[in-house]
């Protein structure tokens, strides 16, 4: 069994990754207990079993783990969020179109037409412009991150 | 994903669930290494889950409501322990069954050798 200080190490690694879910931080303690368990058995010294058992688990990094987990529990989510956006968007570009030529045609007057437009406007100004500049903001911290 | 000696990662894509939820079926409760390592002796070594693709499956099967999770202190570490809820268990067979179903019509497909006409 590795002893509290070995566990420590493991422990700082997975954070220094940047690994934040608690619940899969356990579990990524406990795996790499049990393979690094598995080479201090084969007489592989503590410093190289923990090289050999990041190379196993998690040769493209533990954060990478995370990133699929996250991807997974959030595609639904996600993808219904970018439904509603993107069904919100067309009918207020379709609204602002449609004011635009009944009043052009001369079906609806100034006032009525216009009310049209705004309620567009207004529903584009409270879906589509929100979620985009959310979006950039989610764009630029990625890239925080990275660099 | 999987690092596999003999199937290609992409034949193994999408039987990760299916093969946990029948572990666990047959199996009060397990914890990841165990499952991996189940699953590698089970297969012959034919197939060997990577880490990276068996938590997000765990999770996800869990945040989904079909598996369950008890954490237990195990000398110095915690170990969660997976095992099946009520809706889990229900899901074992059709999952069982639209996997063979595949299984019969990869037979059917690839099965009789095939002979162009010459």
């Amino acid at each position: 069994m590795i002893n509290t200080q070995q566990l420590n190490i493991i422990k700082g690694q997975l954070l220094e990754a940047g690994v934040v879910r608690i619940p899969l931080q356990d579990d990524l303690i406990d795996h790499m207990g049990c393979v690094i368990e598995e080479y201090l058995n084969d007489g592989v010294p503590f410093d190289e079993a923990i090289e050999m058992a990041k190379e196993r688990i998690a040769p493209n990094g533990f954060k990478t783990i995370e990133n699929d987990l996250n991807y997974l529990l959030t595609i639904n989510r996600n993808t219904m969020i970018r439904k509603i956006v993107f069904i919100l968007g067309y009918v207020s570009v379709l609204e602002i179109i449609m004011a635009i030529a009944l009043y052009t045609g001369q079906i609806l007057d100034r006032e009525v037409s216009g009310l049209i437009a705004m309620g567009g406007l207004f529903l584009f100004s409270v879906s589509v412009v929100p979620y985009f500049f959310y979006q950039q903001y989610r764009k630029s911290l990625h890239k925080l991150q990275q660099s | 994903m999987y690092i596999c000696p003999m199937y290609s990662r992409e034949l193994l894509k999408g039987i990760l669930k299916p093969i946990i939820l029948k572990l666990l079926s047959e199996n009060d409760r397990m914890y990841g290494y165990e499952i991996a390592q189940t699953i590698k002796k089970l297969s012959d070594d034919k197939i060997l889950v990577k880490e990276g693709s068996l938590y997000p499956a765990l999770h996800t099967l869990t945040k989904e409501g079909h598996l369950s999770v008890e954490s237990a202190r195990v000398g110095n570490r915690i170990r969660k322990y997976y095992s099946l809820t009520a809706n889990g268990k229900k899901q074992v067979v059709p999952a069982m069954n639209e996997l063979l179903a595949f299984s019969d019509t990869l037979q059917t497909l690839f099965g009789p050798k095939i002979t162009l006409p010459t």
